[in-house]
């Protein structure tokens, strides 16, 4: 590789695990630092309901619902950052729980099929998480599909694939847009391509769209 | 007697709060930590009646304490307490040996009723989650059932080498009927019931060589 190349290739990697560490620690100070203080008021008001007057139980159990919810949206944020499952069981579980919620969000039915039974490098886990919530978002906002596949193999490369039976539309010109919120599709192929990977898009207008991904598996 | 109960959070004000929760529900504290290894060594010294263990914790997190935990202290009985509602977490924590899963924002009378049930040998879900498992169970949609976790990706590579339980043991410097008890699960999450076909298992997955 042209000695150029490779630096920028590096350099962008550098900025790509900058940027992931900057996401985790904010998705840990939302779940961690503001959900635990939050934990942590909702034990206190339940010792205080035990010493209450019976006629404050309705003011009271309002203002547990309020801070219940407040401790529901920053959960959903913290995923939406970076989902702590991803670290704690892996990637697959972390991918499960978002077809769940995008399933559930879209109506769209996302079939999830890996063939993957340990662990990859952390790196490489937060890379494909990235991908497939990319895919998922653009199926989501443009796409108007019903059915989506996921497939996940390894060989001494890792793959991934998102189909789905949409509109489809014109991948090259996709491609060169960055991304409205988050790295969008160009985002993640840069961040492919330093890992030493391959993205390719096939997409036709009325026909569907697949993304198909390869990551050589040490990272 | 009241019920002796030791806990683990890494998280001081969330602590502080249990600790006052709990003695003020009757409850014995005997004995608090920031990180599963200090849990386990507590639970080994003090023999609590519940451990309350948070999932996320850094050293050792709540999902192996739980099953080490429960072979140093086998009368213990372990209950997950996190805001982790997913249903994966609530899977792998039962399959550790946890016999409660609650969650921190249901509170103080949920925490309360779940320490009684599970003392009287019961398992005990919290409310919204147990409609989450109990769906999950009867779809059988997951996957995860199959995913390895580390520690038991690493007795797999060393039952591939040839290491007995009792080696394996002093490797990861664990007692040996926990290694044996990473041994069953890992057995049953394949569905392999003899050490040849993990070692073949282990060599198609890559982690020995042939």
């Amino acid at each position: 590789m042209n000695g150029n190349v490779q630096e920028a290739h590096q350099a962008m990697d550098r900025l790509h695990e900058m940027l992931e560490e900057q996401t985790r620690r904010l998705s840990d100070t939302v779940h961690s630092e503001a959900g635990q203080l939050l934990s942590a008021v909702l034990l206190r008001l339940d010792q205080l309901a035990l010493e209450l007057p019976s006629d404050c139980g309705d003011c009271f159990h309002e203002i547990r619902l309020m801070i219940e919810q407040i401790e529901e949206q920053l959960r959903d944020l913290s995923n939406e950052l970076l989902p702590r499952m991803l670290d704690d069981l892996g990637l697959i579980p972390a991918l499960e729980c978002l077809v769940e919620r995008t399933s559930r969000r879209t109506g769209a039915d996302i079939r999830l099929n890996s063939s993957i039974a340990d662990r990859l490098p952390a790196a490489l886990e937060a890379t494909l998480y990235r991908i497939v919530q990319e895919a998922l978002t653009n199926i989501a906002k443009h796409a108007r599909a019903t059915q989506v596949e996921i497939h996940l193999w390894q060989d001494d490369r890792v793959h991934c694939a998102v189909r789905d039976d949409g509109i489809g539309f014109d991948s090259d010109r996709i491609l060169q847009k960055k991304g409205e919120r988050g790295l969008g599709l160009a985002g993640i192929r840069e961040r492919v391509e330093s890992q030493g990977g391959a993205l390719a898009i096939r997409s036709l207008p009325g026909h569907g769209t697949e993304v198909l991904v390869s990551v050589p598996r040490r990272v | 007697m009241s019920i002796g109960v030791l806990f683990a959070d890494d998280h001081p004000i969330f602590r502080e709060g249990l600790k006052v929760f709990l003695e003020k529900s009757q409850f014995r504290v005997i004995g608090e930590c920031a990180d599963g290894f200090q849990a386990l060594k507590l639970a080994e010294q003090l023999r609590p009646d519940i451990v309350l263990l948070d999932l996320s914790m850094p050293r050792l997190n709540g999902l192996d304490a739980v099953r080490e935990i429960l072979q140093v202290s086998p009368r213990t009985r372990a209950i997950m307490l996190t805001a982790h509602r997913e249903e994966p977490y609530v899977l792998e924590a039962l399959r550790s040996g946890a016999k409660g899963y609650v969650l921190k924002a249901e509170g103080g009378p949920i925490l309360v009723e779940a320490i009684r049930e599970v003392c009287r040998g019961n398992v005990y879900l919290s409310p919204s989650i147990s409609r989450s498992v109990v769906e999950a169970y009867l779809t059988r949609r997951g996957m995860s059932d199959e995913i390895l976790r580390p520690r038991e990706i690493e007795v797999l590579r060393l039952i591939a080498d040839g290491h007995t339980s009792r080696e394996i043991a002093g490797h990861l410097q664990i007692r040996v009927k926990v290694a044996e008890s990473y041994r069953t699960s890992l057995m049953e999450k394949l569905d392999i019931h003899d050490t040849a076909n993990l070692v073949r298992y282990a060599v198609r997955r890559g982690l020995v060589k042939p």
